[in-house]
């Protein structure tokens, strides 16, 4: 009888142990992802086949409508704001906001860009040549100068290749073309590195001016 | 002196009319509730699509009511319906699919692919545009061959999208290098199509033996060239971001993505 207890006793703790190591591994965040530039379903089902890359992924889904990717992906794994941003960027893609609701409740968010850069005093408003093809090109080309300090606004037209940008007074264009080209995208003054035009996914490869 | 004008007027009126019967013109639109189609395939008078977003294949009649529903395709794209079989390439899990009277299975290939985004079959034949690979996969009936690798120049490919075989010629939508491709059979070069038209993403395209028809994606529109290259036609009305394009029994039909439908065309 004693010896009976001791296993049943016995039992309880392995079993217990077990499902407490099964409910630890199961653990997932859960991310949030808005992503700008969802025109093209070609490139767009290239953005969930990248993130696919990464091992453990769970419950992948992409709303082309909303731009909005989400995935789960194991606690122990610890992918973090910047990895997400990156594997997005990997794929062509600009990200606006990703967010991370972690498995112990707490929740993680990148700041939007417009919010961390607003600034005062004087601003003037000007118009660049910006080479590009589409949607996805209007996400990167806008969202590298929004990363500028100083930047207000930044709107780029697809049929027009004209960046229209209001920025401080004291920033410059040259600074603002840099940013650009280093994107991968020529403009009017400055030719992009090749490096950064080979690295732009298929349909932003743009015909090159000679 | 007066038969001979009468004569003239009638040339004058006959070329006219015959030229008119050779634009094409909107008829009709087949609307598809949420359905987001890539590409598309007739099986008698059912239009199968593939309908990327929502991973699943649907049957239509010509009013747009679905009749069947393939699901758990991923990420199909630009199907081909041979004999009865359907055949779908599956961007998201690297597969080509064949469906043979409802029972699914996967054709066996000679190299793994990375993003099939078209297949066409033909006789014995097939094709397959390997998306990522930048490069056509074909079988001529006794051996496989590999066409194209990346690139701008003749013979390479930027992210081929879709694909038909010919008699003897295979046509390929090279995508983001804006064009169409022509190579025969042992994979040759033959011809480049589109290229003073500024197309931007050369997504789908269609070939009898001398027209070829192209959507270009970002501009709305879709081409109509004969096969020596010479365009006849900018189509533009109802088109909203074209995947496919289709010509049965003279009736041109041109699948939307944005727009969420196939629009009938005819001359």
């Amino acid at each position: 009888m004693k010896n009976t207890r001791i296993y049943i006793l016995l039992s309880f703790l392995f079993f217990g142990l077990l499902s407490s190591v099964k409910a630890q591994e199961g653990r997932m965040d859960s991310f949030t992802v808005k992503v700008e530039g969802l025109g093209c379903p070609f490139c767009a089902y290239g953005l969930e086949k990248k993130f696919k890359e990464l091992k453990g992924i769970k419950k992948i889904t992409i709303e082309m409508e909303t731009g909005i990717l989400k995935f789960n992906y194991p606690e122990d794994r610890l992918l973090t704001l910047e990895n997400v941003e990156a594997q997005v960027k990997k794929a062509g893609y600009t990200p606006v906001s990703v967010t991370i609701n972690r498995s112990n409740g707490s929740v993680e968010k990148t700041t939007a860009i417009l919010e961390k850069n607003i600034t005062n005093g004087q601003s003037t408003t000007f118009n660049l040549f910006v080479s590009g093809n589409c949607d996805m090109c209007k996400a990167r080309i806008e969202q590298a100068v929004k990363n500028i300090v100083g930047v207000q606004n930044a709107e780029w037209n697809k049929d027009t290749k004209v960046l229209t940008i209001k920025a401080h007074l004291n920033i410059s264009q040259l600074v603002i073309e840099e940013v650009i080209s280093n994107a991968g995208h020529d403009t009017q003054n400055k030719k992009a590195q090749d490096s950064a035009y080979v690295n732009l996914p298929g349909c932003c490869q743009y015909t090159r001016k000679q | 002196m007066k038969h001979l004008f009468l004569l003239l007027v009638m040339c004058i009126l006959f070329h006219a009319c015959t030229n008119k019967k050779k634009k094409w013109s909107y008829l009709q639109t087949i609307n598809l509730g949420d359905i987001t189609p890539i590409g598309f395939a007739f099986q008698n008078e059912e239009i199968w699509i593939s309908d990327g977003d929502h991973n699943q294949i649907i049957a239509v009649n010509s009013s747009g009511e679905v009749l069947q529903k393939i699901i758990d395709a991923q990420r199909p794209m630009h199907i081909d319906i041979e004999q009865g079989d359907l055949y779908i390439p599956e961007y998201g899990s690297d597969q080509i699919i064949k469906v043979t009277k409802g029972v699914k299975s996967i054709v066996k290939l000679p190299d793994s692919l990375d993003a099939p985004a078209g297949v066409d079959r033909y006789k014995t034949e097939i094709a397959l545009a390997d998306f990522y690979h930048h490069r056509v996969l074909y079988f001529n009936g006794n051996e496989w061959i590999t066409i194209g690798k990346k690139g701008n120049e003749l013979g390479e490919l930027n992210y081929p999208t879709d694909i038909q075989i010919l008699k003897d010629k295979i046509v390929v939508a090279d995508a983001y290098n804006n064009r169409i491709q022509i190579f025969d059979k042992q994979g040759i070069p033959q011809q480049l199509i589109g290229l003073s038209e500024g197309i931007n993403a050369a997504t789908g395209v269609f070939a009898t033996e001398d027209e070829i028809f192209v959507t270009d994606f970002e501009n709305n529109r879709v081409l109509a060239y004969h096969m020596n290259g010479e365009l006849k036609q900018i189509i533009t009305e109802k088109i909203n971001k074209p995947t496919d394009v289709l010509l049965k029994d003279d009736v041109l039909y041109i699948s939307n993505y944005k727009g969420k439908n196939i629009v009938k065309m005819g001359r």
